[in-house]
């Protein structure tokens, strides 16, 4: 490798590094945060035990480790463009000759596993699992003579199928081709594929997946071929390596690098997905209770989902701007308001999240169960963690409180505001300190009980509310609901539209002066609280209504008014 | 005086050795606040070391000492004692009391607690428990398992389900403790329900055009051929106050048996009543009566309230199968504003042990939810007042010799159900009941977030091949049954 080549090589690996920080902290930040609620990862001795006595538990032990840090996206997407770009050397140092062909394919194999990083379940331990299974490699081919290095190459198998898992089978093959010796890759190829075969024997794995690896993906049953069409890459660019004879003609450096940088780019896009990025990003924001900045994400971008519109509706509320502007965006039934487990694309936190911003903790603490039982490879959430934990303070259950803020205490970054909840608890009259606990403790639901019914949610809301008429966030819901189930009269019943002391908000003015005109004489003087623009506004659609505007038309002048709710969905 | 001067010599040693300074060793004047709560406790020789933290302490140090004066000392962050030196100690206890003293170090001062009492039963105990820890859930299940614990130590084995498994391992039981005898419904998409008998394992599906839905709450026939099962068609429902859960509640339920033999089911028009659930239903221990719980249906989720289930009994036939015609009440829960479920023989034939809840067919959700014990020589019933909690207790189960039962409680934070063991005399006096060992407990309690649930005792090790049973889940090969009625001369 002359100079050029070997800056061209660098500004490759830059390049790499650069793309892969940017992708996955800006355009795909979703995704990387979603990875880290997805675990709670403690620093205690039993957590690791757990972990690594499963095949490949040492990796996904380290995996893990280096997810936590994925509680901000921009250092989430550094750790995998850090790992990436790791793997890439990692092949580069294996491969024996250094040409532009072989400096391409030694990028391949990190092209391919990022492409699995843009899947919704990958696990970091992939990465992990991949780049020790090549630094052994490396180190164990680079070992002085060949007796010695042939035996530790034996011994080492095993020992890397318990700590990092199936890539073993990567770590033989490598040595297969770098020793050039039949009976000895024969032997090492038998012993890897060995491994998981006993390891069926004594573990309660299925055989599939003991042989694709327990922790590189997290969903078992819908598993990425990446992983290993990049390990089969990677033994076949070093055994290209290896073959080649001296004096065969290759491309140019940039012809070759050029090429292999166009392919990954609609690669790497084709395995993205910008609908599952948008829900993500409503999910955590209203986890994080991020409600100006969902407002704002939504006039950029409209929700399209239920759940998506269900997290908009909750900033809106918390933000004091349902009234005003929900109709502003898609509407779709009560669903869009107060999801349920049947309901498309919800997610169990958010869902919870609005429960426990109502004050009905016990739907609160169903929804976090929910959000928990749904993570795939059965891990625990730290995100949803924090809010049972706040949902027993809030429910007076110290002793439940106290466990999952214990939990807490071993991560990283729910630590210290976990230390604090146990400082509070550990005083008799801590958990009585006014705080946002305390205050929600009043507000909750503690009338007469009864068994909840989502059809009848109204029930619930209204009961609320007698409770505690200063809950402002149950009287908009209530209003909202009774407005999306179309119940006009139910609507003007609650709404206390005498009561406000700045002007009405838009959708209840709307609503008013639906019923209003469907139930009164038009000669008859509409209240104060009716701004003139919105009545002449109704008048408008009225005419467009009878007139039989077609529905685009009517979508584009009227679409943000709840009329055309109530008369299109 | 001087005994007591003895007895203290191998703490202050031990004091001595852990932190070299024994001035700041002082007494509490009380006996030690330990987690879990195994003071006065009776336990069985043979059982896994009682390891208890001290509440608020940084280090234990525990010195345990048999009744042959013989003791054992451990020290750390929680009072963990090796297990051979243990058993050594209870052996030679049995029927006496091993005295433990405690000390602890509790914000940076040390800190001798008065001595307590565990006492130590000659009454053997079974092999292990078998129970199916499960995350709280109710639309998704998480790794749910069946898995079995032995007794002795701290050994768990998964039987089926874990990780490795995606349908949710339901109702298990086996026959009086014996694990060769093997009933598990699972749920999901390929649901069947498995029998295991004879060291053949099956799957079957248990519904046919006569009954209402599959086999759900299970109990195997003395004789091991009859399997009697409640069918239910039941749904969950969420309260709204804070103090209270959840609801499991049947819409409808009807008693069946099945005939592992004639692969048929059973039923008679006395135990399938249209507008009366008939649920949980258990042989009695000579195997000639079937008792069950039995309510009036309700409309529900509405009058949830109202559901309010009594003991029954009906004879049973264990040469034919045949179910009686005359259904009995045992006890009259309606009246008392209770309800019953859960009804449990012992095995030598003197009690029933069931769960009392306020309404409702499932009491494990229920706070006041506590055990009940039935007299079947003299017809008295009464709460177990030594054993039951302010939480619920539920789901119990007897040893094989009647001397212990294991149960359910969610004493310990409300929420997930711990696994506890009672020791009962033959008058019926219990002992105070003592939470399943584990090592470390706090930690391992704390970071436990699955129930133990439907603990049941097994005399020995299942040898259950759960993945041959996951094949099984995951094939097509289903044995459909068949279904009579109960014949109508018995």
């Amino acid at each position: 490798m002359n100079r050029l080549q070997r800056v061209i090589d660098w500004s490759a690996s830059l390049l790499l590094f650069a793309s892969v920080t940017l992708y996955f902290s800006v355009p795909y930040g979703f995704h990387t945060l979603n990875l880290e609620q997805l675990q709670l990862f403690e620093g205690t001795l039993t957590y690791f035990a757990e972990i690594v006595t499963r095949p490949g538990g040492f990796a996904d032990y380290l995996g893990r480790f280096l997810t936590q840090f994925f509680y901000q996206a921009w250092s989430g997407a550094f750790i995998l463009a850090g790992l990436l770009v790791l793997i890439r050397w990692l092949v580069w140092l294996l491969c024996s000759r250094k040409d532009a062909l072989t400096g391409s394919l030694s990028f391949v194999p990190s092209i391919l596993l990022g492409m699995v990083m843009c899947y919704r379940f990958p696990t970091v331990s992939l990465l992990t699992s991949f780049s020790l299974m090549l630094a052994a490699a490396l180190a164990v081919s680079r070992m002085a003579g060949t007796k010695s290095r042939r035996i530790v190459a034996l011994v080492l198998i095993p020992v890397l199928y318990l700590l990092l898992g199936s890539f073993s089978i990567v770590f033989a093959a490598i040595l297969a081709v770098k020793e050039r010796n039949k009976v000895f890759g024969g032997t090492i190829l038998v012993l890897a594929l060995l491994c998981p075969l006993v390891a069926w024997m004594i573990l309660p794995y299925p055989l599939g997946r003991l042989f694709y690896g327990l922790n590189y993906y997290k969903v078992h049953i819908l598993m990425p071929v990446w992983p290993w069409i990049a390990a089969l890459v990677t033994a076949a660019a070093i055994a290209f390596a290896e073959s080649r004879t001296a004096g065969r003609t290759v491309p140019a450096w940039p012809i070759t690098y050029g090429i292999l940088f166009v392919l990954a780019v609609p690669a790497v896009l084709l395995c993205s997905s910008r609908n599952d990025e948008q829900s993500l990003k409503y999910n955590i924001l209203a986890g994080k209770r991020a409600w100006n900045r969902i407002v704002t994400e939504a006039t950029r971008k409209a929700p399209k989902t239920y759940g998506e519109t269900a997290c908009l509706n909750l900033a809106l509320c918390k933000t004091g701007h349902l009234g005003s502007h929900m109709f502003d965006f898609l509407q779709d039934g009560p669903e869009t308001l107060l999801p349920n487990e049947n309901t498309p694309h919800h997610d169990g936190l958010s869902t919870a999240e609005i429960f426990y911003q109502l004050g009905m903790v016990n739907n609160a603490r169903r929804h976090c169960f929910e959000a928990l039982n749904v993570i795939p490879d059965y891990q625990n959430s730290a995100a949803v963690f924090k809010l049972l934990a706040e949902i027993s303070l809030v429910n007076e259950n110290f002793e439940m409180a106290r466990k999952y803020l214990t939990s807490l205490s071993h991560t990283l970054f729910y630590r210290k505001w976990a230390k604090e909840q146990l400082a509070l608890l550990k005083d008799p009259a801590g958990p009585f300190v006014r705080n946002e606990y305390t205050e929600k403790r009043f507000e909750r639901y503690k009338g007469e009980d009864y068994i909840f019914d989502y059809n009848h949610a109204d029930v619930s809301l209204r009961q609320l509310l007698s409770e505690h008429p200063g809950n402002l966030t149950a009287l908009n819901y209530l209003l909202a609901w009774y407005l999306l189930q179309k119940d006009l009269g139910a609507f003007v019943a609650t709404c206390p539209f005498e009561g406000f002391t700045t002007a009405v908000p838009k959708a209840w003015q709307e609503g008013f002066l639906l019923d209003w005109n469907q139930s009164r004489f038009s000669s008859e003087e509409l209240p104060d609280f009716i701004t003139p623009a919105n009545a002449a506004h109704l008048e408008d659609f009225s005419r467009d209504f009878n007139a039989n505007v077609p529905l685009a038309t009517m979508q584009q002048r009227y679409g943000d008014t709840y009329w055309f709710y109530y008369f299109f969905k | 005086m001087k005994k007591s001067i003895i007895l203290s010599l191998p703490l202050l040693l031990a004091v001595l050795s852990c932190t070299g300074n024994p001035d700041r060793f002082t007494k509490a004047g009380l006996q030690p606040d330990i987690y879990p709560d195994y003071i006065g406790v009776t336990v069985p020789a043979t059982i896994a070391p009682l390891d208890f933290d001290i509440n608020g302490a940084t280090k234990v140090i525990a010195i345990a000492e048999g009744a042959d004066g013989k003791t054992l000392k451990v020290s750390g962050k929680s009072a963990n004692f090796p297990i051979k030196a243990w058993h050594r100690l209870l052996d030679a206890s049995r029927g006496g009391t091993v005295k433990v003293t405690a000390c602890g170090k509790i914000d940076g001062t040390w800190k001798r607690f008065e001595p307590f009492d565990i006492y130590v039963s000659e009454d053997a105990i079974d092999y292990g428990i078998a129970y199916r820890l499960i995350a709280p859930g109710y639309q998704s299940f998480s790794h749910i398992g069946i898995y079995e614990r032995d007794l002795s130590s701290f050994d768990e084995v998964c039987l089926i389900g874990g990780r490795n498994f995606d349908g949710c391992v339901n109702c298990h039981s086996f026959n009086r403790t014996r694990p060769e005898y093997f009933s598990l419904h699972v749920r999901g998409e390929r649901g069947a329900t498995f029998i295991r008998k004879n060291g053949k394992t099956v799957a079957y599906d248990m519904k046919t055009d006569s009954t209402l839905a599959a086999c759900v709450y299970p109990c195997w026939h003395p004789d091991g051929r009859f399997i009697a099962y409640s069918t239910n068609v039941n749904r969950q429902g969420f309260h709204q106050r804070p103090d209270k859960v959840l609801e499991v509640y049947d819409l409808k339920s009807d008693l069946q048996v099945y005939d592992t033999e004639e692969n048929v089911l059973i039923t008679s028009p006395e135990v399938k009543v249209d507008g009366v659930n008939e649920n949980m239903p258990v042989f009695s221990a000579d195997g000639r009566s079937i008792y069950f719980t039995s309510c009036t249906e309700q409309e529900i989720p509405r009058n949830v309230t109202e559901v309010r289930y009594n003991l029954c009994r009906v004879d049973f036939n264990p040469e034919t199968g045949d179910i009686g015609h005359k259904v009995d009440t045992v006890i009259f829960a309606e009246a008392m504003g209770k309800s019953i479920s859960f009804p449990k023989p012992s095995y030598d034939g003197r009690w029933i042990l069931y769960q009392l809840a306020d309404y409702g067919c499932f009491g494990a959700w229920h706070h006041e939810s506590d055990l009940w014990l039935l007299d079947l020589q003299t017809g008295k019933t009464r709460p177990l007042d030594g054993v039951n909690s302010d939480d619920a207790e539920s789901a119990h189960s007897w040893s094989s010799n009647s001397r212990w039962f294991v149960f359910g409680s969610r004493r310990d934070d409300g929420l997930y159900t711990r696994a506890y063991i009672c020791h009962i005399d033959p008058d019926g006096v219990c002992a105070k009941p003592f939470m399943l060992p584990q090592k470390s407990p706090r930690d391992f309690y704390d970071s436990s977030v699955r129930s133990y649930n439907v603990p049941e005792f097994v005399s020995g090790k299942a040898d259950f091949d759960g993945n041959a049973a996951v094949r099984l889940y995951n094939s097509d090969e289903r044995t459909k049954v068949g279904f009579r009625w109960s014949d109508s001369s018995l």
